[in-house]
């Protein structure tokens, strides 16, 4: 049975079908919704939320074109491809002040068609537990997740843009991004879906 | 001296001079922070005074690209061990036009930075906000983006 004339369905599936794509779950998005975070504010012992959209990203590249020095040559290089980086970190006084939900609720969308996760991540002291995922497509890469899920620790990097996954490591320290490494031998494998 | 060339040197210092006042009139965010900070951790700010001969040394030695430059420390902290209220001082100092780009916040201890930037025309304006155990600082400044590299390094240095 048909509820609605013609003429109105036609136009409405193709609503659905561009609401359903714009959809963040569902769309090949490498910019991760990160606002479920914030309620660990009022709970974490301390946080740091660093935040570079597009804009200020121009900004920072345009701060470095008119720089002359190795370092700002090999940065200026590194984050060309960048457009922005997000950064959301907690530490708790206490394990279990986060919930399974809170991680699985990232994980869940870095699940989607377009992602994997690196399996040969080297974390440094003081990190026990990083997973790395990336969004490729059109043979590139579209965006980065570093996600850090420790007892007392939880630590969630976006980048947006195109960026060398083994070139990563230049990065830490730099905008908030905690101190990993990529082995050489980096492989992928599927990103998994709802993992704890 | 002839008195062209006096005339030449009280223009000159004017112009020098006008950018900083016309900032300091209107640092309403610089002043809620460096006030909250007086009051909270009772110190006295540090700041090269509003006199002609600062202001001519300060727009000296600023680096290249800044436009305009307040810095404020406040050292010797007394008080609370742990200062929740800043991060919505400091939130509630700015309007909407300025960005959050770093918030680094403790609640165990006094560590804390704020950075925020708006843009102002054809300049990048910056407030940063920090303090730990010992001291507290506010910089405000207006600056060229296409100079902010030096401008970075030498608030590094």
């Amino acid at each position: 049975m048909n509820f609605l004339p013609n003429a109105l369905t036609r136009p409405l599936l193709a609503f659905a079908a561009l609401a359903a794509l714009s959809s963040p779950a569902l769309a090949q998005n490498p910019k991760l919704q990160l606002d479920s975070l914030s309620r660990l504010e009022s709970k974490a012992s301390r946080t740091i939320d660093v935040t570079i959209d597009r804009e200020l990203m121009g900004l920072a590249s345009k701060a470095l074109s008119s720089e002359n020095g190795a370092n700002a040559g090999k940065v200026r290089d590194l984050i060309a491809g960048i457009q922005e980086i997000y950064v959301r970190g907690y530490e708790f006084d206490t394990e279990g002040a986060f919930d399974k939900a809170d991680v699985d609720a990232i994980r869940a969308q870095v699940s989607g068609p377009g992602w994997s996760r690196i399996s040969s991540v080297r974390t440094r002291k003081g990190i026990d537990n990083a997973e790395v995922y990336v969004m490729h497509g059109a043979g590139k890469v579209k965006g980065l997740v570093i996600l850090v899920s420790e007892p007392k620790e939880l630590t969630v990097v976006n980048i947006v843009g195109e960026i060398d996954p083994e070139r990563l490591s230049e990065l830490d320290g730099d905008f908030g991004i905690p101190r990993i490494e990529l082995k050489r031998d980096t492989g992928t494998k599927p990103a998994p879906e709802g993992r704890s | 001296m002839t008195r062209a060339n006096g005339i030449l040197l009280v223009v000159a210092i004017a112009v020098l001079l006008v950018p900083i006042s016309v900032a300091r009139a209107a640092d309403a965010e610089f002043e809620a922070v460096a006030r909250h900070f007086e009051s909270t951790y009772n110190v006295r700010r540090n700041e090269p005074k509003a006199s002609w001969f600062a202001n001519v040394a300060m727009r000296l030695v600023q680096p290249k690209g800044v436009k305009t430059l307040r810095i404020a420390t406040f050292e010797n902290l007394n008080g609370p061990v742990t200062d929740p209220r800043l991060g919505e001082v400091v939130r509630n100092s700015l309007d909407k036009t300025w960005k959050a780009v770093v918030r680094e916040t403790s609640r165990v201890d006094r560590d804390q930075t704020f950075v925020y930037v708006r843009q102002a025309g054809d300049s990048l304006e910056v407030l940063i906000v920090s303090v730990d155990i010992e001291e507290a600082t506010v910089i405000k400044a207006r600056v060229d983006p296409k100079a902010a590299g030096s401008w970075l390094e030498y608030l590094d240095s």
